[in-house]
């Protein structure tokens, strides 16, 4: 389990932009004229970016709520359907002029295609409700994002290592920076208020020890879930995930520790997280 | 018995100002300025809407491109337009309208037309994105609100939020 470790991530963490393409999908749905809570909260669910900052608005203090929220259709009837839709629509004019490159959109690919996976696991297994496995999996690596965003340099060398020395993220994030994206997602998500039970998922889905060092079924049946997804999603070599490992203990704690059983849900994943991501980008689905 | 009577009464009342209001435009009277504001709210709108047709859209065009009408009205005819946007003649309309210089109140109408055309080009979304930028902020966000049917309060509430949690 992640011990905290002493780093000084003092700086303000930045507001994270969203693809232009998942900013023009916004603004299309809102501007159609007709569009629901169930079209907003669709479109939102699938973008780690609007996601993310409808929770950080929503269980901030500002709102003097008593329980923190990890499902969008909680931050929407927090916040207000029409406040919530005036601010995704001036925020996506705002993220179209932000540019971005291949790790953000990889990122994105990631972070939607493990949010399926952990909603699949999920609800095919009854362990967790799939709504919230689909959150938890959307905002696994924000950690990642973040550290993007503010440490590109450093990120592009991470990346060089993970693909040339064929080595898992957190052994180059730690020894590039001594951190990884684990620590950093937990500040991250810390700062925003989440819910404790997605801090710990954001934090520990790398670790090793989940099955023995965590006492909470709960925490472990979601942090378990994630990383199977993370697991399975990195074997479908969608994003940039490289070298993730279930022991056989944990497989079967997700119920998936038969191999073929791993791989029917492969082929799910597949074509959900395709069908999701055309939703979005209005290109028809391909194989990655 | 009363409440039905009056819904009915408003009913009749909403469909004259309505018509009235298009037949004027048609006539090439526009109505007084106070009026044109009450046309761009609901649910007069609504009946507005009701009431125009195809045969009205040369006129609104001329109207919306026309500095010679108060915003309010230019408001009021792209709103109208906007149930033709599947034409040819209004898309190519507004793509063109969105190049000349114009209000926000303008250009805000212009860009709900655009964004129904899934196949606009990068470029233009880029152009979208410089229009509405960071410096006039305090222009464009409350009619987005606006036209979102949000009301003074939620104004006040949105220009919070963006302030306190995305730094505009």
């Amino acid at each position: 389990m992640k011990k905290d470790k002493l780093i000084n991530f003092s700086a303000t963490v930045p507001d994270i932009p969203s693809l232009p393409v998942v900013a023009t999908r916004i603004l299309q749905i809102i501007a159609s004229g007709n569009s629901s809570l169930e079209d907003l909260k669709k479109v939102i669910s699938m973008d780690q970016a609007f996601s993310s900052r409808l929770l950080k608005v929503a269980n901030s203090p500002y709102y003097r709520a008593s329980h923190t929220v990890s499902d969008i259709s909680y931050a929407i009837t927090r916040i207000g359907f029409t406040t919530v839709q005036a601010l995704v629509f001036a925020i996506s004019l705002r993220d179209l002029r932000r540019s971005s490159n291949k790790t953000d959109v990889a990122l994105w690919e990631h972070s939607l295609a493990v949010s399926v996976a952990s909603g699949l696991i999920a609800r095919d297994l009854g362990l967790i409700p799939s709504g919230e496995a689909f959150i938890f999996g959307l905002l696994h690596d924000i950690g990642k994002v973040v550290i993007n965003l503010s440490m590109r340099k450093e990120f592009a060398e991470v990346i060089r290592i993970v693909q040339q020395e064929k080595v898992p993220f957190v052994e180059a994030e730690n020894r590039i920076l001594g951190f990884d994206h684990g620590d950093m997602g937990k500040y991250v998500a810390q700062q925003w208020n989440l819910p404790d039970d997605m801090v710990f998922a954001i934090a520990n889905h790398h670790e090793p020890d989940i099955m023995t060092e965590v006492d909470s079924a709960d925490l472990k049946r979601k942090t378990l879930i994630i990383k199977a997804a993370d697991a399975l999603c990195a074997s479908l070599e969608i994003g940039l995930s490289h070298g993730m490992v279930l022991s056989a203990q944990e497989w079967q704690f997700v119920k998936l520790g038969s191999a073929k059983r791993r791989d029917a849900l492969l082929a799910i994943i597949q074509d959900e997280y395709q069908s999701y991501r055309s939703f979005i980008t209005g290109q028809p689905s391909r194989r990655t | 018995m009363d409440k039905f009577y009056q819904e009915g009464r408003q009913e009749i009342i909403y469909r004259y100002v309505a018509e009235k209001a298009l037949q004027d435009l048609r006539d090439g009277t526009p109505p007084e300025t106070a009026m044109q504001q009450l046309l761009n709210t609901y649910p007069l709108f609504g009946y507005c809407r009701q009431a125009v047709t195809a045969e009205d859209k040369k006129i609104l065009m001329e109207i919306a491109s026309s500095r010679q009408y108060e915003l309010p009205m230019r408001r009021f005819a792209l709103k109208l337009l906007q149930q033709f946007v599947g034409d040819q003649d209004v898309k190519e309309y507004l793509r063109a309208l969105w190049d000349k210089p114009c209000d926000y109140e303008v250009r805000l109408e212009v860009l709900w037309g655009l964004l129904n055309y899934v196949e606009a080009s990068e470029e233009l979304y880029a152009e979208i994105g410089m229009h509405f930028d960071a410096a006039n902020w305090d222009k464009w966000l409350p009619l987005i609100v606006e036209k979102l049917e949000g009301d003074a309060e939620e104004k006040v509430h949105v220009r919070e939020l963006m302030k306190r949690f995305f730094n505009l």
